[in-house]
């Protein structure tokens, strides 16, 4: 059930006037149902994957719950005639205790993940690899479908999982509520990523109905329905006919793809999470922010800080902490600062772990050499950009360049996307050679036809569609560099007249209606006399 | 006390830590510089600060780094 | 409360926008408006009620009969309806008409419909047409057969002309207004004439079996036909004169009609094309289709023949009827010539 369908629409109708007309002691059971049937219906059997999670997980976090509540009532008994070499015994022991829990349930949950997302890619790799040694055997390659939003909701269980693993919550002792805290509907699909301590409560207390949230949430939606489907889903003809045929367009063709792409995802991903958020808001519960106007970042890791900013923080804190303060990364800065110097030495446990980080982040977008590509292309990025920072700065010195003013800010947003959008061309182009081929064309090649000689038009929209898309464009750069300055718009439009607001109201669904790309594409020719 | 201010202004000299609350949240502080502050913590206290112990508010102010540290120490 | 009344008043404001906004950018020709315009007519006000496909529009004119006979009649026929379409308009009008016949025209018995490849001929009924249980039947079936069409849609055509302000140029076209009223009871005649000629042994009997029936269209028509008998009206199953047609399929109809306790009526037929005295050379329109002077002649012969044998009423002196009909036959005459001879 996609966010933009009517279908969507309609059943969430039906949820929020269910979630608010049953008693409120019960309002979280009703949402646990949504969400259930809202799986049924777009996920169809594949929800026993999710109910596999749910269940490991479950059972993992009582497990380890009940596990620290003896232990700590064992520990204070104990406390009195322990030293602190025994405290710290005990507590090895106990975290080794508590590892033969946690362990399984992560390789039980990220093996299905892996087997399911990776094993048709492992397997077709180790046959090329086969081939070339010349060695017989085929494997048998497996394609799985994915279960929907699988990379999404086994981050978010695991995540809680770790949180009940280092204390940091209180396992969830009843199954229903926590099989809705995983399987939430409006973020179940494409994210945010929630976390247990923020979202759990908001969904099992009794959330009042209020006009105003509703209006902020419908709000929002039509917001994100914008961004996607006026925007996004209109950018990605263009798009797509330029990297569908990477060796006719060259030049300033694979700019704009790249710039159109970088648009593109924006306006889709983001849309697609403003869309959860204003569901989510209708019943009271505020989802995590993913999204802080990327493409205005100033440098790499400043765009990280803003894109996807849950997994971002997901695999900070549970992979980029744990192994940047694990002893073997402590013992390697140690030893780095010897043999390389002080300021390279003390990066090492920084930079090697943030490296891994990114190729994860790489393969968790997919399962191609492509998606490794962009995860080694970031990480070197933000290696790099760390390592040349002392020296570029003394040479912005040097050359006595300023760096409070809004020309270098300017320099830095723009660099910072050129970078980006090559990034993209990674990911976008067919595969890793192709977008070799594309990035060495814009260079080699400077075919500016596309300017020049109405090459634009013949990409697959009129000029009125480039018309909207600028003009669309406008608006959403504009309401951007509103929320960067710290204006909040909506709360801003509902002071305004209740005229005035409800131009803009009509003006932004009558958008979607008129220029969103839905439904077949109107064609005369479909319409003329065909036979009397 | 005194030591935990000097490796702070040696990590980041451009910020000022006195009386900020909001070092992590207010984005003072990134991840790259909490694992190097964690290193140095470690070294100077003989502690050993684990990766359950970054949460924002264990950093987000001088007092609040300093009162991780000796809750580490008692341990 | 006052926000009741807010969201009420902003939804009014919207539908009325949304209403209107349909109306630019909805395609809609002739053929479409004849079949909606059917919507004003008074209550129980038709006399006899045709349904299906085109050959009807051009062929038969209610007007025509009116001034000659007194009897009122409506064409709701399109290019190619698909017989779900014809079915559901029929049950749609005989809601609000109580007619003493109703004639279908079903050549396309015949026909394999593809409901993909045909999706403006369903839109010509179906966009325009009431949101019923009918409609609603029909559009279930045009989503069955073709899954890239919505149901949302049909009902709100807005959703499929969306993106038509592309095509058209708001500022400089004056978008026609909905037809409220017909003056042509559905019968959208065509002047040009393309000369025809009889192909050999036209409507002799061959002894060549007639094609089979398609099961889908046969079917809708016998719930037609069933559905006239539960209101006690007679069905005449009516050809107009085409030249791809064959004494086969005649007879095939013939016997179909007769099962279906049913009229059928050929103006193919050897004795009926006799009576007839159309001219190939100058009656027709195309090879399927009447133009206007066949038109004239089919609807002398065929309101002659329908006054006989059907117990039509004459409302020429009835105040009810006069004023109007007489309106719109003085209209329809200017327009196609006929008060010229």
């Amino acid at each position: 059930m996609a966010f933009t369908s009517f279908r969507f629409v309609i059943f969430l109708a039906f949820a929020v006037a269910a979630y608010f007309l049953t008693p409120k002691r019960c309002r979280w059971v009703t949402l646990f149902v949504a969400n259930y049937v809202f799986y049924l219906i777009s996920g169809g059997k594949f929800f026993v994957y999710l109910l596999a999670t749910t269940v490991t997980t479950y059972v993992a976090t009582v497990r380890l719950g009940n596990m620290a509540a003896k232990n700590k009532e064992a520990f204070t008994k104990a406390k009195e005639t322990l030293d602190k070499e025994g405290k710290k015994a005990w507590k090895a022991d106990f975290t080794r205790k508590k590892r033969r829990v946690l362990i399984p349930a992560l390789l039980f949950n990220f093996g299905i993940l892996a087997v399911l997302k990776y094993s048709a890619f492992v397997t077709g790799n180790l046959n090329l690899l086969f081939a070339k040694l010349g060695i017989g055997t085929e494997l048998p390659l497996f394609r799985f479908l994915l279960p929907l939003g699988i990379s999404f909701y086994t981050f978010q269980s695991m995540g809680y999982l770790i949180d009940v693993y280092r204390e940091k919550v209180e396992p969830e002792r009843n199954f229903a509520k926590l099989a809705l805290f995983i399987s939430f509907f409006p973020q179940i699909v494409q994210g945010p990523i929630g976390r247990f301590n923020a979202l759990a409560e908001q969904l099992y207390r009794p959330n009042e109905f209020s006009y105003e949230r509703m209006k902020f949430g419908i709000q929002l939606m039509l917001w994100g329905a914008f961004k996607k489907m006026v925007i996004a889903d209109r950018v990605a003809v263009m798009v797509d006919t330029i990297f569908g045929f990477p060796e006719t367009f060259g030049g300033c063709y694979v700019a704009v793809a790249a710039l159109g792409y970088c648009i593109q995802i924006y306006g889709d991903f983001s849309g697609g999470i403003d869309i959860a958020a204003g569901a989510a808001q209708i019943f009271g519960i505020t989802l995590e922010k993913n999204f802080e106007r990327p493409y205005l970042a100033t440098s790499i890791p400043d765009f990280w800080r803003r894109w996807h900013i849950t997994l971002g923080a997901w695999f900070r804190d549970y992979v980029f902490y744990p192994l940047s303060l694990s002893k073997f990364f402590m013992k390697l800065g140690k030893k780095g600062r010897k043999f390389l110097g002080n300021y390279v030495g003390k990066l090492l446990p920084v930079l090697i772990p943030q490296f891994i980080v990114f190729f994860l982040i790489g393969i968790w977008h997919g399962a191609e050499w492509k998606y490794i590509a962009f995860g080694v292309y970031n990480g070197s990025l933000i290696v790099l950009g760390i390592l040349f920072e002392q020296p570029l700065q003394n040479l912005a010195k040097k050359l006595s360049i300023r760096m409070d003013c809004f020309s270098w800010r300017l320099f830095q947003v723009l660099r910072t996307l050129v970078l980006v959008a090559l990034g993209k061309i990674i990911t976008r182009a067919p595969g890793v050679g192709a977008s070799a081929y594309m990035m060495r064309s814009m260079v080699e090649n400077w075919d500016t036809d596309i300017f020049f000689q109405g090459g634009l038009l013949t990409l697959g929209l009129d000029h009125k569609d480039l018309w909207i898309f600028f003009l669309s464009c406008c608006v959403l750069l504009t309401v951007s560099l509103m929320q960067e300055k710290g204006i909040a718009v909506r709360e801003a439009l509902a002071k305004q007249n209740l005229y005035f607001r409800w131009v803009i109201y009509i003006c932004a669904v009558f958008s979607l209606i008129l220029f969103g790309m839905y439904g077949l594409q109107y064609d005369a020719s479909d319409f003329i006399y065909r036979g009397f | 006390m005194e030591a935990l201010m000097r490796i702070l202004t040696e990590l980041r000299p451009d910020v000022d830590f006195e009386g900020n609350k909001e070092l992590v949240d207010g984005g003072e502080l990134d991840s790259f510089d909490i694992v190097s502050l964690v290193g140095e913590l470690c070294e100077e206290y003989d502690i050993e600060i684990g990766a359950d112990d970054i949460v924002p508010e264990n950093f987000n102010s001088v007092e609040a780094i300093w009162n991780l540290v000796q809750k580490l120490q008692e341990d | 409360m006052k926000i009741m009344l807010k969201c009420i008043a902003f939804v009014t404001v919207f539908s009325m926008l949304f209403s209107h906004t349909t109306n630019l950018l909805m395609r809609h020709d002739d053929e479409a408006n004849e079949i909606h315009a059917f919507y004003s007519e008074p209550k129980d006000s038709i006399d006899v009620l045709y349904v299906g496909s085109s050959p009807l529009l051009r062929g038969v004119s209610p007007m025509l009969m009116w001034q000659e006979h007194g009897f009122t009649g409506y064409v709701r026929a399109s290019a190619l309806q698909a017989p779900v379409v014809s079915y559901g308009l029929l049950s749609e009008s005989l809601r609000h008409q109580n007619p003493s016949l109703v004639v279908l025209l079903c050549d396309n018995i015949f026909l394999e419909y593809d409901y993909a490849e045909r999706e403006g001929d369903l839109r010509r009924g179906l966009d325009g047409m009431k949101m019923s249980p009918e409609k609603l039947h029909i559009m279930q079936k045009v989503t069955e057969e073709d899954p890239r069409q919505s149901m949302l849609s049909y009902a709100f055509p807005l959703m499929r002309y969306h993106d038509r302000w592309k095509e058209i140029d708001l500022a400089e076209e004056e978008p026609e207004p909905l037809l409220e009223h017909s003056f042509k009871k559905g019968n959208v005649y065509l002047r040009e004439n393309a000369p025809q000629a009889y192909q050999a042994h036209f409507m002799e009997p061959t002894g060549e079996a007639a094609p089979a029936f398609q099961e889908e269209a046969r079917g809708y028509i016998e719930k037609s036909i069933a559905l006239c008998k539960e209101k006690e009206i007679p069905v005449l199953l009516l050809h107009l004169p085409k030249m791809a047609w064959s004494y086969a399929q005649s007879m095939a109809l013939q016997s179909f009609a007769e099962e279906n306790g049913a009229m059928y009526l050929d103006l193919d037929l050897a004795e009926n094309r006799a009576q007839l005295g159309l001219d190939p050379q100058m009656d027709y329109y195309e090879q399927g289709h009447m133009n206007l002077t066949g038109t004239v002649k089919v609807s002398r012969w065929l309101g002659n023949w329908l006054d006989e044998r059907y117990d039509l009423p004459d409302h020429r002196n009835d105040p009810a009827y006069a004023e109007n009909w007489n309106i719109d036959w003085a209209e329809y005459a200017q327009r196609t010539g006929l008060s010229e001879n």
